[in-house]
């Protein structure tokens, strides 16, 4: 089909280079199916002539480092409307494609912090807040993350700070266009401390006894009129059915308290005539709104997992002991210090495959001289290892690329350690469908560099968010020539 | 000679009997050298060999544990062939230790071993039951210990190699339990802390008053359980006011808690003793290096203490009277009927700090109460099953008894002599520290035989190399 529809564009043409509408095509096409058939009807010729509007633009880049796969040497990434629409060698694109001459450079997937409070006050909170996020303090300005940008970096989750569960993390791109800047929000649970786990857990088991109890009652209540009244009772065979696919309305009605009163009005409207206004819906009485997202996982609700910070061995220990009770789904961020003894656990985490973030660090058995090399370690176990920066300064963010150098150096692949900066993060933060390699579909979120990110004279020098560039290094003399094919 | 409780003796009895009921000739080979071993389903017992053909007995049991939860599958652990200190029974030698889910199932020189039980073969070595230290700092987290306790963390694995199992952190007996979370809590507000000093008597006064105005709504409420039933107009005491340190005295005069004070001149001593005489509530007092000159009367009142028995504070010629402190403390306490603990001066591990009087030379501190004329069996009871009793754990921890847990260290010689070390220390039925896998003690005399002659008196009663 591919070699069909480039030769037609070829005829029609007339060039003698291989032009193919590939991704043109692929465009409309998903474009098309993506509208209701009703409204489009046959497909008209007018359509890809609107869409090639929308130019597309291709990068021609001299090394890209996917994260998918083998590193390309010369080859071409096609973007459109702020996402990757193809990447390979020998791509073919359309004649009005804007193209981005980046031959002397070394492309890859922006990088992601998932745990920092760059540019954010410091304060403290204690106990379980898991109704705020970190939007509620997020005031975005221009320039903000400029550093960041200088570093590399694409996307970092600003996270609440203080003890027990201080709240829920706010995902945000560092630059591009404000609409386009929040990637998850609330992002996210902080767990600072395993005692507030338990006791916040306990709550929320509490709670969700609270309703299933209240549930019953209602459900006895609703029972006793039905048996004297012969004539509901086909409504009464219904509700068993209706009840379980309540279930997740359950969660949504013990929101805080601002909702409740839409939820029992919209569902009697959802269900058959056949109900009576003398069967009032079931209002759960109200969760208390810090441990709702407590109550949201242990539910299992998709999307809401915690991270739990850990600073050593034991602390891995405590947290198992807490999901042993409650499986929640979560992720861990290691600090692992100069000394660390997180070695120990290191055949527990690689079992089961956790997800760990840890600083950029070459480690010491504690009160001895001998090298851990725990982020190698853990991703030969099994894990997930994500590398974040050692605080919160954009020092650290610069000197990111090169601690990682060191890593590699110290003999972790380099493909895990590129990983460990894009693609994982990404995983961890639930956006491995959007970020963290460069691949068919993917957001356009690039970082440009003048050679090996692992080189140390490696600087970079533009950034792409979501297919614009949003910065330069030299910001007076634009180093990448943009130009258009004839 | 060894002081042996009735109970002790008939626990001991039952154990004996049983093990010599169940005695199979199914003993495991010598092995010639002191290791952990697993031992394999096969070669176990002789049940599975006479069920018929192997690959059958395989299958079934296969099909058994499947069924069953395998979490189910219990986990025994034992020391065998060792000399064993029970504390509260005989020294019984070559006999075996065999331990279920954390918990003591059989002790005695003929335990017949399950078919899959992990072995630690202790021949010639000593087992006693882990050492309890009655106050420890920087081993546990802070309060609750179960959720902050950094269990891999240096401290609590240096105590776990003088032997120690169970600690007294905050108000909290917890358990050593390097390398695991779980089980760590034996008691949780072991003590009430008790404020009765001289320094202000309106206090003093005020508590007197208030345990009084306790002690008579006790009465009033015994009285009314007694006649609730013949009197139909009977009323309970008002209990309104019972609440925030009324409730203290309450659960105080009531028995429900343990009275815990500061003391170590004579006159404070008396003065805590009438107090828990006059209103019979259970104390014990912390420090008491004076404790030797009013012995009879914290005996007589029921009082424990919590002694350091090289405590050294000079005579205090103002008085009259005799002062101080003496090493002959902790016998004379003891012979008054005082239930005695020992601790070091020490309450934390500092291997840089007072040198030998840290809470890693706990057994050490227990060798000096020998130096003031106690047995050694009476000296290893403070650490152990005596100094448990104060915490109020002696139905947990503290001897080696069936149903208690399986708390216990391996050493190689005897726990009060100065060279000993300890090889294991077992909590909750799982070795928690191993000498020769941590680095700390691993280099020192790693096949554990002592380089110095053993004295016939046991020291340091008599410290022979001065001459």
């Amino acid at each position: 089909m591919r070699g069909t529809k480039a030769r037609r564009h070829e005829g029609t043409r007339g060039v003698a280079l291989v032009v193919a509408l590939l991704l043109c095509h692929l465009v409309t096409a998903s474009g098309r199916a993506a509208q209701p058939p009703a409204a489009t009807g046959p497909a008209t010729p007018t359509e890809p002539e609107s869409d090639a509007d929308e130019r597309l633009v291709v990068i021609r880049a001299g090394t890209i480092i996917t994260n998918a796969g083998q590193e390309i040497q010369g080859g071409a990434i096609v973007l459109s409307g702020g996402r990757i629409r193809n990447v390979g060698h020998a791509i073919e694109y359309p004649l009005n494609a804007k193209v981005i001459d980046a031959s002397n450079r070394v492309v890859m997937p922006g990088l992601i912090n998932p745990h920092t409070r760059f540019g954010l006050p410091a304060y403290s909170r204690t106990g379980v807040h898991g109704d705020l996020s970190v939007a509620a303090e997020f005031h975005p300005y221009d320039g903000q993350f400029d550093e960041l940008l200088e570093a590399g970096y694409t996307a970092v989750a600003l996270v609440p700070a203080g003890t027990g569960i201080p709240g829920r993390a706010l995902v945000v791109r560092t630059g591009g266009k404000a609409e386009q800047r929040t990637l998850v929000d609330p992002g996210y649970v902080l767990v600072a401390d395993k005692r507030t786990l338990v006791e916040g857990l306990e709550k929320a088991q509490q709670e969700i006894e609270k309703v299933e109890k209240a549930r019953k009652e209602w459900e006895e209540k609703q029972k006793q009129p039905t048996e004297a009244d012969r004539r509901s009772a086909p409504s009464r065979g219904e509700r068993p059915s209706d009840r379980s696919s309540e279930r997740p309305g359950d969660r949504s009605s013990a929101r805080p308290a601002t909702q409740p009163a839409s939820q029992p009005v919209t569902q009697p409207a959802t269900q058959p005539a056949t109900q009576p206004a003398t069967q009032p819906a079931f209002t759960p009485p109200p969760i208390d709104p810090p441990h709702q997202v407590l109550v949201d996982l242990i539910q299992k609700k998709e999307g809401v997992f915690a991270l739990l910070e850990a600073d050593s061995a034991s602390d891995v220990l405590h947290y198992e002991q807490v999901l042993k009770r409650f499986d929640v789904a979560h992720r861990l961020f290691l600090r692992n210090p100069r000394q660390s003894d997180l070695y120990r656990v290191i055949p527990r985490l690689g079992e089961r495959k956790a997800q760990v973030a840890l600083w950029p660090y070459v480690n010491r058995v504690p009160f001895s001289a001998e090298r851990l090399h725990l982020p190698r370690d853990l991703s030969a176990a099994g894990c997930e290892v994500s590398l974040l920066p050692l605080r919160d300064s954009s020092d650290e963010h610069l000197a990111v690329l090169r601690r990682t150098a060191e890593l590699v150096r110290e003999g972790w692949g380099r493909e895990e350690a590129l990983k460990a900066l894009t693609l994982h993060p990404a995983k961890l933060l639930g956006l491995d469908k959007r970020l963290g390699s460069i691949e068919k579909d993917k957001d356009a979120d690039l970082i440009f560099l003048d050679a090996d990110p692992f080189d140390p004279a490696a600087r970079v020098k533009e950034v792409m968010i979501a297919g614009e560039i949003v910065y330069r290094s030299d910001r007076l003399s634009a180093d990448l020539r943009v130009e258009r094919e004839r | 000679m060894m002081r042996m409780s009735a109970r002790g003796r008939r626990l001991i009895l039952i154990a004996a009997l049983a093990a010599f009921v169940l005695s199979s000739a199914a003993e495991a080979q010598e092995p010639q050298k002191r290791r952990r071993t697993r031992r394999p389903d096969t070669q176990a017992t002789t049940t599975q060999a006479t069920t018929g053909p192997t690959t059958t007995t395989a299958t079934t049991t296969a099909a058994t544990t499947t069924a069953g939860a395998e979490e189910k599958k219990p986990h025994y652990f034992a020391v065998t062939n060792a000399v064993v200190h029970t504390v509260t029974g005989p020294v019984l030698e070559g006999a075996t230790v065999l331990c279920r889910d954390g918990k003591l199932v059989a002790i005695g020189r003929e335990v017949r071993l399950p078919p899959e039980c992990e072995l630690l073969d202790a021949r010639g070595w000593h087992v006693y039951p882990g050492l309890v230290a009655v106050s420890a700092t920087g081993i546990h987290g802070a309060a609750p210990p179960e959720h902050t306790t950094d269990v891999f963390s240096l401290s609590m694995l240096s105590a776990a190699a003088g032997g120690i199992t169970t600690a007294l952190s905050g108000n909290e007996a917890v358990k050593l339990t390097p390398g695991a979370v779980d089980d760590m809590i034996v008691r949780k507000n072991v003590f009430f802390n008790l404020s009765y000093t001289t320094n202000n008597p309106l206090e003093r006064r005020r508590l007197r008053k208030d345990l009084q105005r306790m002690r008579h709504y006790l009465r009033d409420l015994r009285r009314y359980e007694q006649v609730k039933d013949k009197e139909k107009d009977a009323k309970p005491p008002d209990k309104e006011w019972i609440k925030g340190r009324f409730e203290d005295y309450r659960k105080l005069l009531s028995g429900e808690t343990t009275a815990i004070a500061a003391a170590d001149r004579t006159q404070e001593l008396r003065d805590l003793a009438d107090l828990a005489q006059q209103f019979g509530f259970k104390l014990v007092v912390r420090g008491a290096f004076e404790g030797w000159l009013v012995a009879d009367e914290l005996g007589r009142a029921g009082v424990s203490a919590i002694v350091t028995p090289r405590t050294r504070v000079p005579l205090d010629e103002r008085y009259s009277r005799p002062t101080g402190a003496t090493i002959e403390n902790a016998a004379r306490l003891h012979r008054s009927g005082v239930t005695l603990a020992v601790v070091p001066a020490q309450t934390g591990v500092s291997p840089g700090g007072l040198g030998g009087r840290d809470l890693l030379h706990l057994n050490m501190e227990a060798a000096f109460a020998v130096r003031g004329g106690m047995t050694n069996d009476e000296a290893l009871r403070t650490i152990t099953i005596d100094a448990a009793r104060v915490l109020g754990i002696d139905d947990r921890v503290g001897s080696l008894e069936v149903g208690k847990d399986a708390d216990l260290i391996v050493c190689d010689g005897d726990i009060l002599h100065y060279m000993t070390q300890v090889h294991y220390t077992v909590v909750n039925g799982r070795v928690a520290y191993d000498k020769s896998k941590e680095t700390l003690f691993a280099h020192i005399r790693p096949e554990g035989k002592p380089e110095v002659p053993v004295f016939d008196d046991q020291w340091p009663r008599r410290l022979q190399w001065r001459q």
